[in-house]
């Protein structure tokens, strides 16, 4: 997994959990577009994330404007938040000034 | 009974029209397919050729044309295939009855990319084509009420299609090898 992707999604979930679409949007408009996440990268990125234990999943519920199939929420869990908190220097240091919750 | 028509005149083919009963809203049923081949064969655009009664027989031409005699035998390329049309067919159906009346398909949404992504989604596990397919679709849905173009549509359904079959290739194969990737 790109470590901008893991260490965007990591930064973007500590303010709450969020399903694919949400997070790809919360990526993009937290790093002013330095970060752009697709498809192709962002649900093997949290797939990735859930293995390693730092976020787990739920499903809500089922949506007639996907058809009836239910969103996929992602939210860190305490090992997620303590790599979270631990990955901000880094985080700071790749995105500078783009990351306002980061850096303040 | 279920008609299937052939493309023995002028006019639109038989694959346009089906695509556009998919496209309408509510999507046309059988009986409106029949209705719209004997309403152009009155007119002169000179559709159908035949049919399949209940029982898989070929039965023989039931509406007349212009310049083609009933039971004329069409020219092989001109007319499509039972089984083709019957997928065709089945496939507007199944759309139409299953996923927008019962699955509460966004009405927004092409039929045909619903059906694309019903076919997909049986084949890949259950959790990779409802999160990557439903927030598709809720892209999708987004990006027609905004008015973007049919191709844009077109390649966003192909660029799911692509990434939901990849991911499911990771997941399976990450699964077979048992590997736990850190």
């Amino acid at each position: 997994m790109p470590v901008a992707a893991r260490a965007a999604l990591l930064q973007v979930l500590v303010h709450g959990e969020g399903f694919g679409l949400d997070l790809i949007e919360r990526v993009r408009s937290r790093t002013n577009g330095a970060v752009v996440l697709h498809q192709g990268s962002i649900y093997p990125a949290l797939r990735a994330l859930e293995r390693e234990g730092l976020v787990t999943s739920r499903e809500g519920d089922p949506l007639p404007e996907r058809g009836g199939r239910p969103r996929v929420y992602y939210k860190l869990t305490a090992l997620g938040q303590d790599e979270a908190l631990a990955n901000r220097d880094a985080v700071i240091g790749l995105f500078g000034t783009l990351i306002p919750e980061v850096t303040r | 009974m279920t008609t299937f028509c052939g493309k023995p005149g002028p006019g639109p083919s038989w694959s346009v029209i089906v695509r556009q009963a998919a496209d309408a809203d509510p999507p046309w049923g059988i009986e409106d397919l029949e209705t719209i081949a004997e309403h152009d064969a009155r007119i002169g655009l000179q559709y159908c050729s035949w049919y399949i009664d209940g029982f898989g027989n070929q039965v023989t031409t039931r509406v007349n044309f212009k310049g083609r005699v009933p039971g004329d035998p069409y020219p092989e390329d001109e007319v499509l295939q039972p089984v083709p049309a019957l997928a065709l067919v089945a496939g507007v159906s199944l759309v139409g009855t299953v996923d927008r009346e019962r699955a509460g398909l966004p009405p927004n949404v092409p039929s045909w990319a619903a059906l694309l992504f019903r076919i997909v989604e049986h084949v890949v596990p259950k959790r990779v084509a409802g999160e990557q397919i439903g927030d598709a679709l809720e892209v999708i849905a987004s990006d027609i009420h905004h008015g973007r173009a049919k191709a844009w549509i077109a390649l966003k359904v192909a660029s799911t299609l692509f990434w939901v079959m990849v991911n499911a290739t990771r997941e399976i194969v990450g699964a077979a090898l048992g590997r736990d990737r850190k």
